[in-house]
């Protein structure tokens, strides 16, 4: 088929005449901002769902103003009604957001229960570890008593120092006492929150008055000693009691021998984990 | 003026009268726009929307001009107009609340996880 220009010269001439007589619609921007606010709100799924009563309502009132502009009212009365669609539609668009919110709110809630069990969880792992901790501090100061072959009684751990270690009928601690001594120190030095009592014995030989003395006196000296190697004197406390706790017989010299001793308690603390208990 | 004349003129002043008075009062338009006014205030606008609210107000205040000069199209068109600034004011302080429930929530749960770290570092 061959091509006729005069056919197309007809058709533009018609096109642009109908063209002209349908007069292009004169552009309004306040309808232009109802209409593409209303496309907006109404692609949001958020709108739709939250809002749905005030999208109606923008609809309707963007509707107003279109039927307003096709009977070419005034220009006052499509600004009016198209302002009022767009505040419709900041309205539905504002609830929506709201709801939003509110949800988020409900799903931070279950956030923040999860966190709140994990916090509970990283606390109890805590004081788990800090358990452990005092179970092993507790451990290796219960070694070391041991170490020091301190025997476990009611009143703590007693670590008994005998005669040998103090000069004959002295109260002066024998140059053999030495390293007991420094050990007794070390574990006072290491563990400062523990407390001794020194409590100094006699056989029953001899006068009464001299044997409590003499007891007295090598309690005396073992704090003083202590006390050398910068242990706190209020932390160690002396007695003497002479003759009158025997823990052997006096009848035998090699019971007479165990009565001679001084013995160094440590009391257990209270509130720490007992090395008695262990 | 023609004594023939007098009833037309007679005519076109009962016409115009009745124009006017074609327009009833909006009484319950207006009263429409002040219950959405109340409403936006004890939504919080005042506090959470003040410049939605005041815009609202501002155009009751027109209405009420507009009412007093008897103007009752333009009274209807502007309480129309306040209605729908009241509303916007209300949903407005509405949103604005649970932006902020969100932030107290959220930041709770952002300290809730540092200690969590914290503890869980010691």
């Amino acid at each position: 088929m061959s091509f006729k220009p005069t056919y197309l010269a007809a058709t533009l001439f018609a096109s642009l005449a109908l063209g002209a007589c349908a007069s292009a619609p004169e552009k309004i921007d306040s309808l232009e901002e109802a209409r593409s606010s209303y496309a907006r709100a109404a692609a949001d799924p958020a709108v739709a769902r939250h809002a749905p009563k005030e999208l109606d309502a923008a609809k309707a009132a963007l509707e107003k103003a279109e039927a307003l502009h096709a009977e070419e009212e005034s220009r006052s009365d499509i600004d009016f009604q198209a302002a009022l669609a767009s505040k419709r539609v900041r309205t539905a668009e504002t609830i929506a957001r709201g709801r939003e919110a509110d949800r988020r709110i409900e799903d931070a809630k279950l956030d923040r229960q999860r966190a709140q069990l994990e916090l509970r969880e990283s606390e109890l792992n805590r004081s788990k570890a800090e358990i452990e901790q005092a179970r092993r501090e507790a451990e290796e100061l219960r070694q070391q008593l041991v170490d020091m072959q301190a025997e476990r009684t009611e009143r703590g751990m007693v670590m008994t120092l005998g005669d040998v270690l103090f000069e004959v009928n002295e109260a002066e601690l024998a140059p053999g006492a030495r390293g007991t001594v420094d050990q007794i120190a070390a574990f006072l030095n290491k563990y400062p929150e523990r407390t001794a009592i020194v409590e100094g014995h006699t056989d029953s030989m001899g006068d009464d008055g001299y044997n409590m003395d003499l007891s007295r006196e090598r309690a005396r000296s073992v704090r003083a000693a202590l006390m050398a190697r910068g242990v706190d004197g209020s932390r160690v406390s002396t007695e003497g009691y002479g003759e009158t706790v025997p823990v052997a017989s006096n009848t035998s010299s090699a019971g007479r021998q165990q009565n001679r001793r001084v013995e160094v308690i440590f009391p257990d603390a209270p509130g720490q984990v007992s090395a008695l208990s262990l | 003026m023609t004594h023939r004349a007098a009833p037309f003129a007679l005519a076109a002043t009962l016409a115009l009268l009745t124009a006017c008075a074609g327009t009833p009062p909006p009484s319950s338009e207006i009263a429409l726009t002040d219950s959405a006014l109340r409403a936006a205030e004890l939504a919080g606008a005042r506090e959470h929307a003040p410049i939605e609210l005041r815009a609202a107000e501002a155009t009751k205040a027109r209405l009420d001009e507009a009412m007093a000069e008897e103007d009752h199209e333009l009274a209807a068109r502007l309480a129309e107009q306040a209605r729908t600034e009241a509303e916007l004011a209300k949903a407005m302080a509405e949103s604005e609340k649970s932006r902020l429930a969100l932030d107290e929530v959220e930041s709770g749960i952002r300290q809730m996880r540092q200690e969590a770290d914290r503890a869980g570092a010691r």
